[in-house]
């Protein structure tokens, strides 16, 4: 595929994993910002990566300009899908609850899909990528999903909580969040829907969480990511 | 009666087929045994007949795995803690189940990041929980091509520690530091203390002590492993093994192959059992949902 990057505010992690992922399974990196200058070239998918400053008003264009000409646009990484690190620990500072001029990627741009992750493994963004390709809407709905405005939910949503086996549609419903997919720091609601298997714990890139039984967030480490939670087998059904 | 009643209304047809238990029920399969080890040594150590340990003895040996990720016994009497055993005499230590929830899965990114190839016991949930870090690899990179063999054990419902504690206390009146050996067959929990003397209590009233995340479940029989382990529906010494894939298919033939492990036709144990059980847990939770209905929480 032909694949584009725009990097904005961010570590370059995601960026380098999209990188050698193209490299090994033959995807065609024609554009990105960290080593081209002008607009976005034709492409089948353009990756956007990092925050926003929105008192940035240059980012902001590049950003609209961008995903204006792009079919199909993907936030990739935590960063620019839900917050992650460069909203809750910027300057290496102490990550704070709100920074409020930081705002993920997909907050000022509609995004089609989201890869969460800190980075996302190449793993994620290969079997994306590949899913993409054959077109397969069955495996391309969570990221679909994932990539809702999860800031703006609607508390009144008509669906009861029937169980934990909700479909990837129905993914709030195991979760009370505003801030991100994963945060209010619990990453299911602890009694109802988790049983304590641990994948949480596993895929934290922060290690911010301890678990013993069941899990427990260290609000001074987390990034909100919505790593766990998009782990979580109590999120949605793989 | 339900296992008469399912005898007269046409569960008959499916018994002369090849299928010796239901699909629906238990999943889909391969291949149903009994099975034990051959060894004393993983016998003693392990629950029933230490199918697990053999076979996770046997795959170490034979260089299939390099590690396997596993519960043990932490300081505290019965308190499991994961961990990652590359020995067969860690896997010794770890032999044996333990009551209470245990977070495996937590030690997985450490062995999947240090081991080329490696092996997950775990629960359904755990089990479910590793197919899906498998296809949707967001935080724990590598899983689908190191994560070599996956076993399920069967699992009617986890006690947290606390409960466990106080299920002991109210139910069996026995502290957990004097128990000997614990263990849920056929619809009973029992445990034997120190002096000897033998308690049980139905499982029917291990759902109070149990977690509550667990009334939801509708996996008895670990669906999504390679190989699912437990005892329900065997005799005593022995397992039922359900073989769910061509890589499990593989390890088991292999282990038998060595006379790490003896097998028997499932038939000699107690199908209806396990058909029965697995058909309870998911009725339960059919109820549990309906117990705990409510609207969508609103945001505080």
């Amino acid at each position: 595929m032909r694949v584009a990057l725009l990097s904005l505010m961010s570590c370059g992690s995601c960026a380098e994993n999209l990188e050698i992922v193209c490299q090994s399974e033959g995807h065609e990196l024609v554009w990105s910002s960290l080593r081209d200058d002008g607009e976005v070239p034709d492409v089948d998918v353009l990756f956007v990566d990092g925050a926003v400053d929105f008192a940035d008003a240059d980012a902001r264009e590049r950003l609209e300009r961008a995903v204006s000409s792009a079919d199909v646009v993907v936030s990739l990484g935590s960063c620019a899908a839900t917050g992650g690190f460069e909203r809750h620990a910027i300057g290496m500072r102490e990550p704070a609850r709100y920074h409020f001029t930081v705002f993920p990627a997909a907050k000022f741009a509609d995004t089609d899909y989201a890869i969460i992750g800190c980075p996302p493994t190449e793993d994620a963004i290969a079997s994306f990528l590949e899913a993409l390709e054959e077109g397969d809407d069955d495996r391309l709905e969570p990221y679909r999903v994932l990539s809702g405005d999860f800031h703006g939910l609607d508390p009144n949503l008509p669906s009861p909580v029937r169980g934990p086996e909700a479909t990837v549609e129905d993914v709030l419903l195991t979760s009370n969040k505003d801030l991100c997919l994963g945060c209010d720091l619990d990453v299911v609601e602890r009694e109802l829907f988790c049983t304590g298997c641990g994948a949480c714990a596993a895929s934290c890139p922060a290690w911010a969480i301890e678990i013993d039984e069941k899990p427990e967030i260290r609000e001074d480490r987390c990034i909100r990511c919505g790593t766990c939670f998009a782990t979580c087998p109590r999120s949605f059904r793989a | 009666m339900r296992g008469l009643l399912r005898k007269i209304l046409g569960k008959k047809d499916r018994r002369d087929g090849k299928m010796k238990l239901d699909p629906e029920l238990v999943g889909e399969y391969r291949g149903a045994y009994l099975a034990r080890a051959t060894e004393e040594r993983f016998r003693e150590a392990g629950q029933d007949g230490g199918t697990v340990t053999a076979l996770l003895a046997h795959a170490l040996e034979e260089g299939y795995i390099e590690a396997a990720v596993v519960s043990t016994t932490g300081s505290d009497p019965w308190r499991p803690r994961p961990t990652v055993a590359t020995s067969v005499e860690e896997l010794l230590e770890a032999a044996g189940s333990k009551y209470s929830i245990s977070p495996n899965l937590s030690a997985l990114e450490t062995a999947v990041g240090s081991h080329d190839s490696v092996a997950v016991v775990g629960t359904p949930c755990q089990v479910s929980a590793v197919r899906k870090l498998e296809s949707h690899a967001y935080g724990v990179a590598d899983v689908a091509e190191r994560v070599k063999l996956l076993i399920g054990l069967f699992c009617s419902e986890n006690l947290t520690y606390k409960g466990l504690t106080e299920l002991l206390e109210k139910e069996i009146e026995a502290d957990l530091s004097s128990v000997e050996r614990m263990d849920i067959t056929a619809g009973k929990f029992t445990v034997v203390t120190s002096d000897g003397e033998e308690r049980s209590v139905s499982v029917s009233e291990l759902r109070r002590y149990a977690n509550e995340a667990c009334g939801f479940c509708t996996d008895l029989t670990a669906e999504d492993a390679d190989v699912s382990v437990g005892s329900t529906g065997a005799p005593d010494g022995w397992n039922v093994v359900l073989v769910r894939t061509g890589r499990g298919e593989r390890i088991l033939q292999s282990a038998v192959d060595a006379e790490v492990l003896e097998v028997r036709d499932v038939d000699e144990g107690d199908p209806a059992t396990l058909e029965r059980l697995a058909s309870d847990k998911r009725e339960r939770a059919e109820s549990a949902r309906c117990a705990v209905w409510r609207p969508y929480p609103t945001s505080p």
